[in-house]
């Protein structure tokens, strides 16, 4: 199971995220914050395999959060990048921070599910959807 | 060797090349924060339908609807200036995207006086900027804008519930390169509030600043047109 923290401040739409990731087979949701200290605190606590990272944060930006969880975690964090900003520099920045996969809003369910899933067998660790292959030798059974 | 004089004109020339820059920059900046608070918007809706809570998205859209058109039409008629509209627009957006409540004054307005565009939009964006950059810190940040006409005098009147400004610190505020924010973070602090005052000189005017709780900055701008046409440099 890939422990997700969902990371947004817009409390409605981290609501849509979250529903969209326990929608997927292979991943559970194990909490949602709306600000960036709070995301470190989360994942200092560990636990967490995943965050589903807002770019745009109040206190804090996401890129910040992406630098500070890098230097500070022990065990490495997977982190996917959503953003509303459709600009170069930003997707590239979050890339060199140690973001594995990026989503611009709006994105569909659709969208996002075929990043999960692709960020999930890139990890080798679980692969939902139907009947595509699955590089781990952990597979797990996927779910409608 | 410079003389006092040939740095402080030296000053003048490199503030009034930066004020282009902030002010295209300022316009920058609310633009893509706009453009992000309608994606954010359009991804709740798209949410909203894809869970199945059609109710939910129906309403979302509605209110998201009036709200704008509420804020673009009170606007309009108060203020009518549109620039400055466009800019007050573009700063709400930023506001709510840092989590800050950005508040116009209802009752006020500048209907029928004619005032200069560009001034005004440098005098309200960067004393808005310095107030959002002062409650940024806090959480529950609030900067709130009364425009008003006063006798014969436009009244912009910003203030905020930061930390405020220490006494000693009041008479320097509008100097060029003054600021409580650390340098290395913002590379280009102190400028905005120099902007102010000088824009608000070059038409004539002035600029204050106060203590209340959090800072207040008032610019007021003579409404006679003769003062308006004539600009140019101080001095």
């Amino acid at each position: 199971m890939i422990r997700t923290l969902v990371v947004e401040d817009d409390a409605r739409v981290a609501e849509v995220h979250r529903a969209y990731v326990e929608r997927l087979a292979g991943f559970a949701v194990v909490g949602v914050v709306h600000r960036g200290t709070e995301a470190l605190e989360a994942v200092t606590r560990g636990d967490v395999d995943l965050v589903l990272l807002d770019i745009y944060l109040p206190d804090v930006g996401g890129l910040e959060v992406c630098r500070a969880l890098h230097a500070r975690s022990r065990r490495p964090v997977d982190v996917i990048a959503v953003t509303a900003a459709q600009d170069v520099e930003t997707v590239r920045n979050a890339v060199a921070q140690g973001v594995v996969q990026y989503l611009v809003k709006p994105f569909s369910f659709a969208t996002f599910r075929d990043k999960l899933e692709r960020y999930a067998a890139y990890r080798g660790e679980s692969c939902g959807g139907q009947g595509s292959s699955c590089p781990s030798t952990s597979r797990r059974a996927a779910g409608p | 060797v410079a003389s006092e004089h040939e740095r402080s004109k030296l000053a003048y020339e490199q503030a009034a090349l930066s004020r282009e820059f902030e002010t295209v920059r300022g316009l920058a900046d609310s633009l893509r924060a706009q453009a992000h608070e309608s994606a954010n918007q359009l991804h709740t809706i798209v949410g909203l339908v894809e869970l199945g809570r059609y109710d939910e998205a129906v309403r979302f859209a509605t209110e998201r609807v009036e709200v704008a058109q509420e804020l673009v039409s009170r606007l309009q008629e108060r203020i009518e200036e549109p620039a400055l509209v466009a800019l007050l627009l573009g700063k709400t957006a930023v506001a709510r995207e840092r989590g800050i409540d950005l508040v116009i004054a209802p009752d006020g307005g500048f209907t029928g006086a004619v005032l200069p565009a560009a001034e005004l939009v440098t005098i309200v964006g960067n004393l808005i900027d310095n107030a959002m950059d002062a409650v940024a810190e806090a959480g529950r940040g609030r900067v709130e804008v009364d425009l008003r006409v006063e006798g014969a005098e436009a009244v912009i009147e910003v203030r905020d519930n930061g930390p405020g400004i220490a006494p000693e610190h009041l008479p320097r505020v509008f100097e060029l390169g003054w600021s409580t924010k650390p340098a290395a973070v913002h590379g280009d602090r102190g400028l905005g509030l120099a902007l102010v005052r000088q824009a608000a000189v070059r038409v004539g005017g002035q600029a204050a600043a106060r203590c209340e709780d959090g800072a207040v900055f008032t610019v007021r701008l003579p409404l006679r047109s003769q003062a308006l046409a004539g600009g140019g440099a101080p001095g």
